[in-house]
């Protein structure tokens, strides 16, 4: 028998964990909780709302990072929850572009900002453990539960605590949290069916942080949920609009909503088509992928090694604008995709492509892109502010 | 596995921080009331008011001869700043300076940005009774209340039964 937690159960209480961290005194934590959850769960340990870490300047977790819930319930008997919160501390460190890693204690790279977030909360998480770990409370399965920030949390948490028992991870609207061996080893750690990632359409949050950065889980199931609009939505990352979205809803039938994959042939079609468009996210979904496809032309033809064009000081702009710019003088049946899809960018930018006028050079390729990244920021900032 | 990292790759340029400026929040909706005690109406109480979104502000009234008092709505704009949306979570309280005592009468995790959802839209008019011994825990909106008070409002479905059942 399967034991993952509903996809109503995990969402209530990452909505959930924001209130009941802000409580100043817990008996108002515990009685809100009892008022809540009933008897099914409890506080694993009176002490845990009041936790503080020292952590880097500035960061103060005095309202708590999270708590640890313990399955009271005949049905829930055996199960430990650890819930993470965002915090803005961490969103600002996340929009700041610094994208440096740290090795994890498994050994992976991830990012540096929640490696030390989460560093801090080691010694505490440690406690939890001790006391999930004790015969007594007969723990067999811990469920890490997070949203936005709080869910790059529950990521390195879930990794973390391994394959001590069995561990469920459930993420909403998290951003990516380390690169690729970190989320295909959480993947195969956990095992990709524990791993529950949610997110809405035009959320962006998960868009963040750029490649090398990957999602957890690296492969099977992404829980995505579609949400209206083609612009960017800061209301589509909230907590209670995901609650919203589930409602009663179990897995297997958010499961049935799939993002749309475009094929090759698509989006060939779609480079080539004539048609006008402007900066949606539909669009920037297109243009993610026609980069791809491109790219793959460019690099599969001139068979640049990719780890050729990681690492190193200069940006990844630069680094595509380089590879886009090989490819220009490659075959004819390479460069013509090249051409087209910076025609694309151009147009959908409202710049006019004056073939005689204009060369592909590296310089220009690259301000192109600069161009595309700039409006693509204007976008997402005019959408958040028609919100509320 | 070369195509996954690729995927990967283009995201960069469509990944740019987020802004949001202007947001219009209300940390407390209007309320008014009246303050009883073992049934009478409690004069000359001082009320003291605090709300923290990210940091504690008071204020404070006192009520009228009828035990009645007033408490404006509390509105924030967040000017121009580059940050992630957040969740809107607002500690509230208010505590009645009574016969030389404190006696917190309303606590609320506000969770909704707009005014009034306590009372799902309409004024928030309460009445509320300084005997009583302990809080009465209410969830409208998702906005969490324990106090001594009450006001015409429905409350959220019960949680715990639509979580697990009866």
């Amino acid at each position: 028998m399967s034991n993952e937690q509903p996809a109503k159960v995990a969402a209530a209480l990452a909505r959930d964990v924001y209130a009941l961290t802000k409580y100043k005194t817990q008996k108002l934590a515990l009685s809100a909780l009892n008022n809540l959850y009933k008897s099914n769960l409890a506080f694993a340990d009176d002490n845990l709302l009041t936790a503080t870490t020292g952590g880097p300047p500035g960061f103060k977790v005095s309202t708590g990072f999270g708590f640890v819930l313990l399955g009271k319930s005949k049905a829930l008997k055996g199960h430990a929850f650890i819930i993470f919160r965002g915090t803005q501390y961490l969103a600002d460190w996340l929009t700041n572009g610094n994208l440096t890693t740290s090795r994890s204690e498994s050994g992976f790279l991830v990012h540096d900002g929640f490696h030390s977030a989460f560093n801090t909360m080691k010694p505490r998480i440690k406690d939890f453990m001790k006391v999930i770990q004790q015969p007594k409370n007969g723990i067999h399965t811990i469920h890490c539960i997070g949203h936005s920030l709080g869910g790059a949390l529950a990521t390195l948490c879930a990794r973390w605590i391994g394959t001590q028992k069995s561990t469920y991870l459930y993420t909403f609207g998290s951003p990516r949290v380390g690169l690729e061996a970190f989320a295909k080893n959480t993947t195969d750690k956990l095992g990709s069916d524990k791993v529950f990632r949610v997110y809405h359409k035009t959320d962006p949050v998960p868009k963040l942080l750029p490649w090398p950065y990957a999602h957890v889980p690296a492969s099977g199931i992404d829980y995505y949920m579609y949400s209206p609009g083609s612009h960017f939505s800061a209301a589509y990352h909230l907590m209670p609009t995901y609650c919203a979205s589930i409602g009663a809803r179990n897995w297997d039938v958010i499961k049935g909503e799939t993002e749309e994959t475009k094929t090759d042939f698509g989006i060939a079609r779609w480079l080539e088509s004539k048609g006008s468009y402007s900066l949606t996210v539909t669009v920037v979904g297109w243009l993610e992928q026609a980069l791809v496809y491109v790219l793959k032309k460019c690099l599969g033809a001139a068979h640049t090694a990719l780890a050729g064009i990681v690492g190193g000081g200069i940006t990844l702009i630069d680094k595509l604008a380089y590879v886009l710019a090989k490819g220009i003088n490659l075959a004819k049946n390479i460069s013509r995709w090249v051409i087209l899809f910076i025609k694309k960018i151009m147009q959908v930018l409202g710049m006019k492509y004056v073939a005689d006028k204009i060369q592909l050079t590296q310089n220009f390729i690259r301000s192109i892109l600069h161009r595309l990244q700039r409006a693509v920021t204007i976008a997402s900032q005019q959408a958040l502010m028609k919100i509320i | 596995m070369t195509k996954k990292i690729i995927v990967s790759l283009v995201l960069l340029i469509f990944s740019s921080g987020v802004y949001a400026m202007g947001i219009k929040q209300c940390l407390f909706s209007e309320m008014t009331g009246v303050v009883n005690f073992e049934g009478k109406p409690a004069a000359g109480v001082k009320l003291v008011r605090m709300v923290d979104l990210n940091k504690e502000i008071y204020d404070e009234t006192i009520t009228d001869d009828a035990g009645n008092f007033h408490f404006p709505a509390i509105y924030r704009t967040s000017i121009l700043s580059k940050i992630l949306p957040m969740e809107f979570v607002v500690a509230q309280s208010i505590t009645a300076h009574f016969n030389g005592k404190e006696i917190e009468m309303w606590n609320n995790i506000k969770r909704t940005p707009e005014e009034n959802t306590e009372s799902r839209g309409k004024p928030l008019v309460v009445d509320c009774d300084l005997s009583q011994p302990e809080f009465t825990f209410i969830s409208v909106n998702n906005n969490l209340i324990h106090s001594l008070c009450t006001w015409d409002v429905e409350p959220d479905p019960d949680q715990a039964t639509f979580l697990f059942g009866e």
